[in-house]
């Protein structure tokens, strides 16, 4: 009986919500991989940032107001990154670059320390998403639902904008064929600074979102980081519909998983990230956003 | 000495290499291929040396099948090969980079090597800040080392005037004849392939189009259809 | 070999010749031997227990430093979680100490074999990836094995996120676990693990093995189209620049006699990857003295706020500037042309390529 219990669509709502977040953030690590060819081990810490202050924010104003300039900020933040340290190493290798957001991740997480403090921090979910819902005859946190129907609505605005509009066509020529693709005079530059952007902004966004939902503490961003690059990676590096699909599989193996077995649940992920960069280790030339 | 069997690699769809077979029976021979872009010479070279594995096909050196050898175990056995594009240690002085393989493979005249290719100058120099014609001949000497029996050379004379491809394959010609070495030479310049090469191998579109002496392979009219709009 | 003698005879073409090597060699050793005996009695000069804590501290950061950097110089792959190396370490420790009961001897002995052995499987594995899915590899390890200690099944193992405190009776090198816990008992074994560790790098380097490790790094592919196996050799840096991290991880045991999950934080192996990037993987003691220079930073800088600005700062400006690190370009300023190593000297010995 006890079995049977654990699959309600609770628990499936669960990995849901956490395959929301994860898709969120992946995305965004993907569309800078693909345009830019960078692996930002930033991501992590880029969303954590966006997680405190978020609270902050919130407790200032509400929820709303952060979830509206958090990710506004971050995009700030990734226009400093963009001008400090990727174009300027644009000819530089791979690995001299990822150190660099590496290197970023550690200053951001010593501030988030220094200015929040080590303390794990409580975000309420705002009023009008606090409670549950009624979910097949079981009540259901409404913030989760929430986060669902966010997460899902990101992934077809991503969707629509990469293959109807301008920018997003050639986001995806750029990361397909970089060369011809300037020939054919699009403006790489300004366009890989709309995406990496878009990716910070991204992290900001998915931070505030977590608020309410996980545990804001500043370990927040390592364990988030390598989820993160687990679906990019498994999702194949670049592919956005890939990285949906790989967190959706991440947060149904998480969730049922550690029903099961919690063990299997922590080594499957890391497992399967093994597998692929060590037998497949394709993309990882040129990530291709699509 | 070198027998090839129906190779064939194919890449997906592409058939780069396509059933070809020849045979180079003595030591110290010079033996040329040639053939137009796209004819799958390197893919050739790749294949023989272990740099690609056949989809099809096998390498007989010595009598001996070597099909299913690793690259350092095809050169600890005497087969060696220089590169198209110069393959050589940039950071390294360019004795540094010779005494290492020599000393790995047991070569006791090192110094011969150098002479013979006219590497003395740039000894004691860091090998990416040399002529572009003396680091070529450093992808070469790296090849040399040891005592092959069997050598590939891929376009030894890429991005040489005529004057310095013709003095090298003087200097290749020499080298097979005094070492008794067997040299397998892909190059793009037809007539110092005619000129010094003992027996040739034409290549088209993955196949071969002829093989045999100089004078036989340039009257063949199939080698000079492929070649039309090309001097040959 | 006549061509040859007449080549080492002209100055302008000798690689370097066989007396300047040597004379080199033994100013090292000399120097190293000298440095390892006066730094035995560095506790008679610093009497301040703070201080000396906080340059034990730097030496626990250098030891990691120096596996990271001897393991980037050779091999041209970098350990961003090398935290899984030395926290797993300090954890097998605590464990064989715990749990199988062993005194701190046979503990240590415990350690360092099975840690070196499990990196050599390990690197057997992951060792052949190319520079960036590597990097990744080694972090996903080291957030796996934080994860893992953090079950809760297995906490009576772990200690869970109390971590994993341990005492033994006995002693280590004649060492009590209470002068162990102090900085001016700890100091001696802290001391000349690291001129050890050092050492061991030095030899390496500078030993055929090291030769044939550069070369690969180099152009791997000419390597083995000239005969060598490319593969062994990665396995073996692999497994020295694990023993080395294992050493680290268990002088944390010893010294501290606790194993924490922060020890397999993202930020632990971070600080020694930063220090080694700041000192320069070029030569042995550039990961220690960046190490130094972050662990002192860290005291001065601490307190305002101001360190993370400049560990930041410091990280991309050296990564942009120097690519040699901060010794290497001491050392480029300093030598003389002809006594540079070749490497440093091209100035093509970025941090990670």
């Amino acid at each position: 009986m006890a079995f049977l219990h654990a699959f309600s669509p609770a628990q499936f709502a669960n990995a849901l919500a956490l395959a929301s977040l994860l898709t969120i953030l992946a995305s965004g690590l993907a569309l800078i991989f693909g345009l830019r060819d960078v692996m930002n081990f930033a991501h992590g810490a880029l969303f954590m940032l966006g997680a405190y202050l978020g609270y902050t924010i919130s407790g200032l104003f509400n929820f709303w107001a952060a979830l509206l300039i958090v990710p506004f900020l971050l995009a700030l933040l990734g226009v400093a990154f963009e001008y400090a340290a990727i174009r300027p190493l644009q000819k530089r290798s791979q690995m001299d670059v990822a150190l660099v957001t590496f290197g970023l991740a550690l200053i951001l997480s010593q501030l988030v320390i220094k200015i929040w403090g080590t303390a794990p921090l409580a975000v309420t979910a705002p009023p009008s998403l606090a409670g549950s819902t009624d979910l097949f005859g079981q009540p259901y946190p409404t913030y989760r639902l929430f986060l669902i129907a966010v997460g899902f609505s990101v992934c077809v605005a991503l969707a629509a904008w990469l293959n109807y509009t301008r920018s997003g066509m050639n986001v995806r020529a750029v990361s397909q064929h970089p060369t011809v693709a300037r020939i054919l005079g699009v403006n790489t530059d300004r366009l890989g600074l709309l995406v990496v952007c878009m990716g910070t902004g991204l992290a900001g966004f998915a931070g505030v979102l977590a608020g309410p939902y996980l545990s804001v503490d500043p370990a927040l961003g390592g364990s988030i980081l390598i989820n993160c690059l687990i679906v990019v990676v498994i999702g194949g590096l670049g592919s956005i519909g890939g990285a949906i699909a790989a967190a959706v599989a991440f947060g149904l193996t998480q969730v049922f998983g550690s029903l099961l077995s919690p063990t299997l649940a922590v080594m499957a992920p890391y497992l399967l990230l093994f597998f692929v960069l060590l037998w497949r280790p394709q993309g990882f030339g040129r990530g291709r956003v699509g | 000495m070198l027998r090839v069997e129906d190779l064939s690699v194919a890449y997906g769809s592409v058939r780069a290499l396509d059933g070809v077979s020849l045979e180079v029976k003595e030591s110290g021979v010079l033996h040329g291929i040639i053939g137009p872009n796209g004819a799958g010479k390197s893919t050739l070279m790749d294949a023989i040396t272990g740099r690609r594995k056949p989809t099809r096909g096998r390498v007989f050196v010595d009598g001996r099948d070597i099909t299913a050898l690793s690259v350092a175990r095809r050169r600890r056995l005497g087969m060696s090969r220089s590169f198209q594009r110069t393959s050589i240690f940039p950071g390294l002085r360019v004795g540094e980079q010779l005494e290492l393989v020599a000393s790995h493979l047991g070569e006791r005249n090192l110094a011969g090597i150098v002479e013979t290719l006219n590497l003395a100058h740039v000894y004691g120099e860091i090998a990416d800040r040399i002529a572009y014609g003396d680091q070529r001949r450093v992808d070469i000497a790296l090849a040399l080392v040891g005592r092959p029996s069997l050598m590939l050379l891929d376009e030894p004379a890429a991005g040489l005037s005529t004057a310095e491809t013709t003095i090298l394959f003087e200097h290749l010609a020499a080298v097979v004849r005094d070492r008794n070495v067997t040299a397998l030479v892909v190059e793009h310049d037809v007539d110092a392939v005619f000129r010094f090469c003992d027996t040739i191998t034409a290549l088209d579109l993955g196949r071969v189009l002829a093989n045999g002496a100089p004078a036989d392979v340039r009257k063949d009219p199939r080698v000079i259809a492929a070649y039309l709009g090309t001097a040959a | 070999m006549g061509a040859l003698q007449s080549l080492a005879a002209d100055p302008a073409t000798r690689p370097r010749s066989a007396k300047t090597r040597s004379a080199s060699v033994y100013m090292t050793v000399a120097v190293g031997g000298a440095l390892t005996v006066l730094g035995l009695l560095a506790p008679t000069a610093i009497h301040s227990p703070y201080y000396l804590g906080l340059l034990i501290n730097a030496i626990l950061l250098a030891i990691s430093a120096v596996s990271i950097g001897f393991l980037a110089h050779q091999s041209g792959l970098m350990m961003f979680g090398a935290a899984a190396f030395t926290g797993s370490a300090t954890y097998l420790y605590a464990i064989a100490i715990t749990q199988f009961g062993w005194n701190a001897m046979a503990a240590s002995a415990f350690t360092l074999s099975a840690s070196t052995g499990l990196s050599a499987v390990i690197g057997a594995l992951i060792v052949r990836a190319r520079p960036l899915p590597f990097a990744m590899l080694t972090l996903a390890l080291a957030q796996m094995l934080r994860s893992f200690v953090l079950i809760t099944d297995f906490r009576p193992v772990t200690g869970g996120d109390d971590g994993l405190p341990l005492s033994f009776e006995g002693a280590f090198f004649d060492f009590s676990q209470a002068q162990l816990s102090k900085p001016e008992g700890f100091w001696p074994v802290a001391w000349l693990a690291l001129c050890g560790v050092m050492a061991l790098a030095w030899v390496v380097g500078r030993s055929p093995i090291g030769q044939v490790l550069r070369a690969i790094k180099v152009n791997e592919e000419r390597m083995r189209f000239s005969g060598f196996d490319t593969y062994g050799p990665r396995v073996l840096a692999f497994a020295l620049a694990g023993f080395m991290a294992a050493v680290a991880g268990l002088l944390t045991g010893l010294y501290t006699a606790f194993a924490s999950p922060e020890l397999l934080d993202f930020s632990t192996g971070g600080n020694a990857l930063v220090s080694t990037l700041i000192g320069g993987v070029g030569t042995v003691a550039g990961p220690a003295l960046g190490a130094l220079l972050y662990v002192v930073g860290q005291d001065r800088f601490g307190a305002t706020g101001d360190l993370e600005f400049l560990t930041g700062l410091g990280v991309v400006l050296v990564i942009y500037l120097f690519p040699d690190g901060v010794m290497g370009f001491i050392r480029g300023a300093v030598a003389k042309p002809g006594a540079r190593d070749a490497e440093a000297q091209h100035g093509g010995e970025h941090a990670a390529s």
